[in-house]
């Protein structure tokens, strides 16, 4: 029943609305940013004779028109709280570049489509944004499955798509950039962590999808190097919201933590019946989502102390870099408390591909593709972020802190953390 | 031993939260026959009421057992005047009608409210088995899920507004040649549905969050137990919640979750076969 319910809500939900259009999502300070095409074209027209327009107009759109960067992202629907901040990530970056001149002399246009938490829209869009708006590169996708639909349209399109999240890991696809940090560089970290500070015993509770396989397959392998032990591992849908069996089966195994691959909200209701069971700071608790959507500060201050995370960003993180892209963002976007772990990202990946396309010095993919291999670097919120040529993965900062008083508390930072091991099972360098 | 106890514990609280999460919509479509599609959206705006009003500073039990419940219950009135009233008897009607007002109140919660709220952390602290430490809000859900059937039950079965309610439901020209303004009942039966299923979401917001989406996790199996239970509301929900709330918790304990759900619908599958017409259309005849 609630399968039909939920298959029927998302079909109205599909059918409610098409392309948010920019002004009516960012107000009217961005009108001014979409360059009117019409004015372009009538120019064309008028410069010419009317016989000849069709040809002209197309070398005058050519020549002239802002570089188009489509954007796929949830703003709206439950995924809402991921999608916000990597959105306005991605407008302060494409205002950052057009402030500084733009991308090869050319304005960065913003194409951003709210794909309305609903992977079919996913498709549609990927497929708008890369054959009707004719867009550079496609930058967006937060949940794994959302990306498995976008990649093979855009691959098909030859369009180039950066996906900027954290993620299971695996990819090795010469069209898509990845710029969040795999399992390799956070799991790595956060795994031996958790055997050091709370013990081997590590109780695994996931999302039953391929973030949640996957990442949980990650731990049970980086446990096992570090002379860890799952003793539990377990696969919850997406909308489970009751644990007791499972609080009582993590007690009775002895697990001297937990580490927990939900996506909110599951990953809420873990935690407040976490607490409710009187276990925070009994049995430690590590979250591989949690602070993508402003957990720390939404739930109550009992539920999260105490809580520990790998993360490329926080917004705590306290360097020169971080402390001036704080205050970018909080005077941009005003009524936002937190940036979050995820946005960054988004930042860092639009910065990535202007940096690979001023190299190549032309916005055509194979060029840029090749630019971006020759292992580009830039310098971002989170530290320096550099193209693995191999994999298309970037080598990252990592940051493991835990929740103490209603922030992270960072404990360590490791710098340039490579996001595969060296096995050469990915080589897209190779012929 | 103790293990023993911790699944026990479990097995009443999965009981008792089903007969909660089914308890409004035994009045609305038990009773009344009211296939109310809007029904996890009761929960969910009573999970909202709840968590509002708290942050808001009012205190916790005063906004789960007073805000949510009228909340939730002037809503269900308007409702049941505006739209439903207009369509008793006309079930497919009623399905269409009441599935858009939950459309309607995804949507309006979704805007207004989005999927941001703050948390509230569950009262009661946390309750020492042996080795094991259990919610003392489980124990909160346990008692609540009595506390409601034991309300119901004597609002329904002494007070002079539960016969009239009965009388009404079962034959309103009756009822109204005898003087029972039934309209009124009509509207007070669904406001009582509506104000139970705000209680429950309330309930349940400190431990299962609230989102504008998550009424679509409860009502499948609200739906399922109040099926199951047949023609008799409260007997009806009861036992279904007692057999399918076992069986789920059970399986749950010895496998995984999913098995856990997987169960209780193929027990409810089964019971449907065997009994058409649900628990009590076989047995408890002529009660409530």
């Amino acid at each position: 029943m609630s399968e039909i319910v939920m298959q029927l809500s998302n079909f109205a939900m599909a059918r409610r609305g098409g392309f948010v259009s920019f002004p009516a999502v960012y107000g009217k300070e961005m009108i001014a940013m979409v360059v009117n095409r019409r004015t372009i074209l009538k120019n064309a027209i008028g410069a010419t004779t009317l016989l000849s327009a069709p040809f002209l107009m197309r070398t005058a759109a050519l020549g002239s028109d802002p570089i188009r960067v489509g954007v796929l992202l949830d703003l709206s629907g439950p995924l809402e709280v991921l999608g916000r901040p990597k959105v306005n990530c991605i407008q302060l970056a494409a205002e950052t570049l057009n402030a500084a001149g733009g991308v090869l002399g050319r304005e960065v246009e913003l194409k951003i489509y709210d794909t309305q938490s609903d992977n079919q829209l996913y498709a549609q869009y990927a497929q708008q944004s890369a054959l009707r708006d004719r867009v550079a590169v496609v930058h967006g996708g937060i949940t794994s499955a959302a990306r498995e639909i976008v990649r093979p349209i855009l691959s098909r399109a030859q369009t180039l798509y950066f996906y900027n999240m954290i993620y299971e890991g695996g990819l090795c696809d010469r069209n898509t950039f990845v710029t969040g940090p795999t399992p390799q560089q956070l799991l790595a970290k956060l795994i031996p962590y958790m055997i050091e500070k709370f013990g081997p015993k590590i109780y695994t509770v996931a999302a039953d999808y391929n973030f949640g396989h996957d990442s949980a397959a990650w731990a049970a392998r980086i446990a096992a190097q570090h002379g860890g032990e799952i003793v539990g591992e377990e696969f919850f849908p997406l909308d489970a919201n009751d644990f007791s069996a499972t609080i009582g089966r993590v007690q009775q195994a002895k697990a001297d933590s937990v580490f927990n691959i939900f996506i909110s909200p599951p990953q809420e209701a873990f935690y407040g019946q976490w607490a409710a069971a009187g276990l925070s700071g009994k049995i430690g608790l590590a979250g591989h989502a949690f602070g993508d959507s402003g957990e720390v500060r939404r739930l109550p201050a009992n539920v999260v102390e105490g809580i520990t995370v790998a993360k490329n960003y926080l917004d705590e993180i306290d360097t020169p870099a971080n402390i001036a892209f704080r205050a970018r963002y909080k005077e941009r976007f005003p009524d936002e408390a937190v940036i979050g772990t995820l946005g960054p990202s988004d930042y860092q990946g639009m910065m990535l591909w202007a940096a690979g396309v001023e190299k190549a010095g032309d916005i055509a993919r194979e060029t840029v593709v090749e630019a971006l291999e020759t292992g580009i670097s830039i310098d971002g919120p989170s530290g320096a972020v550099t193209v693995d040529p191999a994999t298309h993965h970037c080598i990252l900062d990592v940051y493991l802190a835990e929740v103490q008083d209603g922030r992270f508390a960072i404990q360590e930072h490791w710098a340039a953390q490579r996001p595969v091991e060296n096995d050469d099972s990915c080589d897209l360098t190779a012929g | 031993m103790e293990i023993i106890a911790l699944s026990g514990i479990n097995i009443v609280y999965a009981v008792a939260s089903l007969f909660l999460l089914a308890a409004g919509l035994s009045i609305i479509f038990g009773m009344m026959g009211v296939i109310n599609l809007a029904h996890g959206e009761f929960l969910m705006l009573g999970g909202f009421a709840f968590v509002l009003s708290v942050n808001a500073g009012i205190n916790i039990w005063i906004s789960m057992f007073v805000v949510a419940p009228l909340v939730v219950m002037v809503i269900g009135m308007v409702m049941e005047r505006l739209i439903v009233r207009h369509l008793y008897g006309r079930t497919v009607e009623t399905i269409l009608a009441t599935w858009g007002v939950s459309l309607l109140l995804i949507g309006v919660t979704s805007v207004t409210l989005g999927y941001q709220q703050l948390g509230v952390s569950a009262p009661l602290g946390s309750v020492e088995i042996g080795d094991y430490r259990v919610g003392g809000y489980t124990f909160f859900i346990i008692g609540l899920a009595f506390a409601v059937l034991a309300f119901l039950y004597a609002i329904l079965r002494w007070s002079s507004f539960g016969l009239k309610a009965r009388g009404t439901m079962q034959s309103a020209s009756t009822a109204a040649t005898l003087g029972v303004n039934v309209g009124y009942v009509y509207s007070a039966t669904f406001g009582l549905g509506a104000a139970i299923s705000g209680l429950a979401g309330a309930a349940f917001a400190p431990i299962a969050g609230v989102t504008p989406v998550s009424g679509l996790t409860y009502i499948g199996k609200a739906f399922i137990t109040v099926i199951a239970g047949g023609p008799l509301p409260l007997i009806g929900t009861s036992t279904a919640s007692l057999l399918l709330g076992f069986i789920n918790a059970a399986v749950t304990a010895i496998s995984t979750p999913v098995l856990g759900e997987i169960a209780l619908l193929a027990a409810a599958i089964l019971l449907l076969r065997l009994l058409p017409a649900g628990i009590t259309g076989r047995f408890f005849r002529g009660g409530l």
